[in-house]
């Protein structure tokens, strides 16, 4: 019974330990940084501060931080068999991105085409949530030195020019009004034969879906916001409903929404709707 | 009346197997359990990116402890984001210590199985009756990055079995410097810690809910109820050796002696393969990403009539190579304690002391395979220590007795991913024991070995309902039982040969 006492005292001393640690009287400070670490990024290029040059001694260095966190998934040729690739998840997708297939899922650019740097550079960023954390512990130069090697596996990249993604309109209030209007596209794009009728990821299709490596691919469950892996601002939504997920089931819509890109910000609020 | 006791053993038995078994089948259907530890949570991943399956590390996760507790290859500098409370003018703000703190409990169910046993049991014992302990080890973590390249790790153990009065402990607490002499290249690390966590080998704390020798370290020679499932290879190996002369004639009345340990544990991990050694250590890679250094110093105290401050030594170098889909670990170290250990003999229930403590020395060599399902490891660990000097002493002084300086251990383990959820394995262990061999060769049962070697086959299956949660069970079968037991100079039954079996089921869970 002491021990329990003594164990449980303990415990509360140490947590009320590092709650105090926790104060600080940057508050405010603390509160903007943190907001503008979640701000979304633009879907267009922007220029990113602190964007080192390409050229073979930023790819070299890439190459360095590369071999230190990133090898252990993308493995030493970017083929995503790192050896730690088959225990992410040994029967179901994803695994790790082969970075020379010219496969990326997380684009602002059209279906089938390579990403914009900027796309690449938020991935690192940001990370996959559940799979691949968020790199904000490397500098932003060498992230961008990162970048520059992970093209360097594809040479595809050189010299090429993509086209991004136009973003039509902006994110419109999310009311009654909105959400009816974006559960109709719902059902009429037929997004239940996937993702279901409640948007739980269990649409009679979501069985047999697979990536294009063969790989069992659940659709995502969309009343967990939380869990999306390319963003959950709407903005990060729009980028993934008219980008799609190349490689995965969850194909472009650009075509199906073109001269109604209005309908894509209602859709989004209906989505938004089921997680709350 | 025996018998009856017997049948209701064997029921609890098949009872707590059936509630193991339901248990496994009913948590096939829990969905998407969400809980996960602090680095999880903290950088918005599955526990399965570091670990093999928990709690054993992968490649990525010993990269991920190299550096710091931070993802590899980066500086993190601590955490900026902060809950506000009370408003802007007036509030507070709160790390988010979900991303810090995390919760392990463990519990299992044992039952040993006996070759033969001499008088009544006892509670440090192995006895037959199945041993019900829920939950048999909390631990709290706090831990990751508090800043820029200084990380911190804290453990707190709560042994709910421990008779001591005070069952909570440090298991770790470190303090670590990180990235030194550029990036990867240097992490200083200050406090209580296993020193062998880099090593090619999986330390015990990796092993699911290692089982502790039980063990009357009062008596000489020590009275071990119950031998451990550790890998035998981190084992002291050494019969007959003590912390040191100084401890003669404790009693219980000086419960703090007793507590330090009097004699040293053949069974139990030690030096450079055991937990909650105080010390520093520096560790980083060179030549590029393919090899990691280490040094360290570990304080602890000379095991001579009048003890002082030691200072243990030690050098690790390890070569990682990575392929599709696997890598490959090779590592060898050398330990060095100077005056560890005073050697001692039991003659008719009177301690006798060696002239002078001795040197030990340690050596080891492991390897480890990880390829898709599978994993494969193994390690070679030597101890040597110096020539017990019972010079000028008569034949009932210790004159006589005859020690073996070297030991040997051998630890091998694969493991096989079956699927995501199921996980076999197969261990086994050997130990060439060194240490006092025997006492007197004039007395009764001269020719039997005191220092018995000990070989284990183990067979494990873990069920994993959530990467966060293992069930398990194993089965450790004694290879030399039928070696004989050691009756002479105050020695009962060696567990060594006379725990035929054990079997434990249990689990192990993170939050």
């Amino acid at each position: 019974m002491n021990k329990q006492k003594s164990f449980l005292q303990s415990l509360s001393v140490a947590v009320a330990l590092t709650m105090v640690a926790g104060s600080s009287s940057g508050v405010i400070a603390a509160e903007k940084k943190a907001k503008a670490k979640t701000a979304p990024l633009a879907i267009t290029v922007s220029p990113y501060k602190g964007r080192p040059k390409e050229n073979a001694k930023n790819i070299a260095a890439g190459k360095r931080i590369y071999d230190n966190a990133c090898i252990y998934c993308h493995g030493t040729t970017g083929k995503g068999d790192g050896p730690v690739a088959f225990y992410l998840s040994r029967d179901t997708a994803p695994r790790p991105r082969d970075l020379t297939s010219g496969i990326f899922k997380f684009r602002s650019t059209g279906s089938g085409e390579l990403p914009m740097d900027e796309d690449i550079f938020r991935t690192i960023t940001r990370g996959v949530k559940g799979y691949m954390p968020g790199f904000q512990g490397l500098s932003v130069s060498d992230r961008w030195k990162v970048v520059y090697y992970v093209k360097s596996f594809n040479p595809d990249f050189k010299g090429g020019e993509f086209e991004t993604i136009k973003m039509v309109g902006g994110p419109v209030q999310s009311n009654g009004v909105s959400i009816n209007k974006g559960y109709k596209v719902y059902q009429k794009f037929k997004c239940w034969e996937c993702h279901g009728g409640g948007g739980l990821g269990n649409g009679k299709k979501a069985p047999d879906l697979k990536d294009d490596w063969g790989f069992p691919l659940p659709p995502r469950d969309l009343s967990r916001l939380s869990s999306f892996k390319n963003g959950t601002a709407p903005e990060d939504m729009y980028r993934t409903i008219m980008a799609g997920f190349d490689g995965g089931a969850m194909p472009s819509y650009a075509d199906f929404f073109e001269g109604e890109e209005k309908n894509v910000w209602h859709l989004i609020n209906y989505i938004r709707s089921l997680s709350e | 009346m025996l018998h009856y006791r017997e049948d209701i053993k064997s029921t609890v038995v098949k009872f707590l197997a059936a509630l193991f078994l339901l248990t496994a089948f009913a948590a096939v259907n829990v969905k998407d359990a969400s809980a996960v530890p602090a680095f999880a949570r903290k950088y918005e991943m599955s526990c399965n990116v570091c670990h093999t399956r928990q709690p054993r590390l992968n490649a990525y996760g010993q990269r991920f402890m190299e550096n710091g507790y931070q993802l590899p290859g980066t500086a993190d500098g601590g955490s900026k984001e902060k809950y506000l409370f009370g408003g802007e003018t007036n509030g507070v703000t709160l790390d988010d210590i979900s991303n810090f703190m995390a919760l392990r409990l463990r519990a299992d169910v044992q039952q040993g199985s006996l070759r033969s046993r001499s008088g009544a049991p006892t509670e440090m014992n192995v006895t037959e009756d199945p041993d019900i302990v829920f939950p048999r080890t909390v631990n709290i973590f706090f831990a990751g990055a508090a800043a820029k390249d200084i990380s911190f790790f804290f453990e707190m153990e709560y042994d709910t079995q421990d008779p001591a009065e005070s069952a909570v402990a440090f298991e770790r607490s470190m303090l670590m410097f990180d990235n030194m002499f550029g990036a990867q290249n240097g992490t200083l690390k200050i406090g209580q810690f296993d020193p062998s966590s880099l090593y090619s080998f999986p330390t015990h704390r990796q092993m699911l809910n290692p089982v502790k020798p039980i063990a009357e370290t009062n008596e000489f020679p020590p009275a071990i109820g119950r031998i451990p499932v550790l890998p035998l290879a981190f084992a002291s190996k050494m019969f007959g050796l003590s912390t040191g002369a100084r401890n003669a004639g404790t009693t219980a009345s000086d419960p703090d002696t007793l507590k330090e340990g009097f004699a040293i544990l053949p069974f139990e991990p030690y030096l450079f393969n055991a937990p909650v050694q105080k010390g520093v250590s520096l560790h980083g890679r060179i030549a590029g990403n393919k090899l990691l250094y280490q040094v360290g110093l570990v304080q602890n105290n000379t095991a001579e009539t009048v003890s002082k401050t030691r200072w243990d030594t030690y050098a690790m170098l390890r070569y990682d190579w990575l392929g599709e889909f696997s890598n490959f670990q090779v590592s060898g170290f050398y330990y060095n304690a100077p005056k560890a250990a005073m050697p001692t003999l039991n003659m008719g229930g009177t301690l006798r002391y060696a002239n002078s403590a001795v040197d030990w020395n340690r050596y080891g060599l492991a390897a480890r395979w990880q390829a898709k399902s599978w994993d494969i490891y193994g390690t070679v660990i030597v101890d040597q220590i110096d020539e017990p000097d019972y010079s000028g002493k008569t034949a009932m002084m210790g004159g006589a007795s005859t020690w073996e300086k070297n030991a040997m251990g051998i630890s091998l383990e694969a493991d096989y991913l079956l699927d995501d959820k199921w996980l076999l394995g197969v261990r086994y262990d050997q130990m060439s024991s060194g240490g006092l061999l025997r006492g007197n060769t004039g007395a009764a049962n001269w020719d039997r070995d005191l220092a018995q070697d000990a070989a284990f086959l183990g067979l494990i299956a873990k069920y994993y309902p959530s990467p966060n949660i293992g069930l398990y069970a194993r089965y450790h079968h004694n290879l030399k039982t039928s070696v004989k037991l050691p009756t002479v100079l105050g020695g009962d039954e060696n567990p060594a040969t006379n725990l035929t079996s054990m079997v434990t089921v249990g689990v192990d869970m993170a939050f």
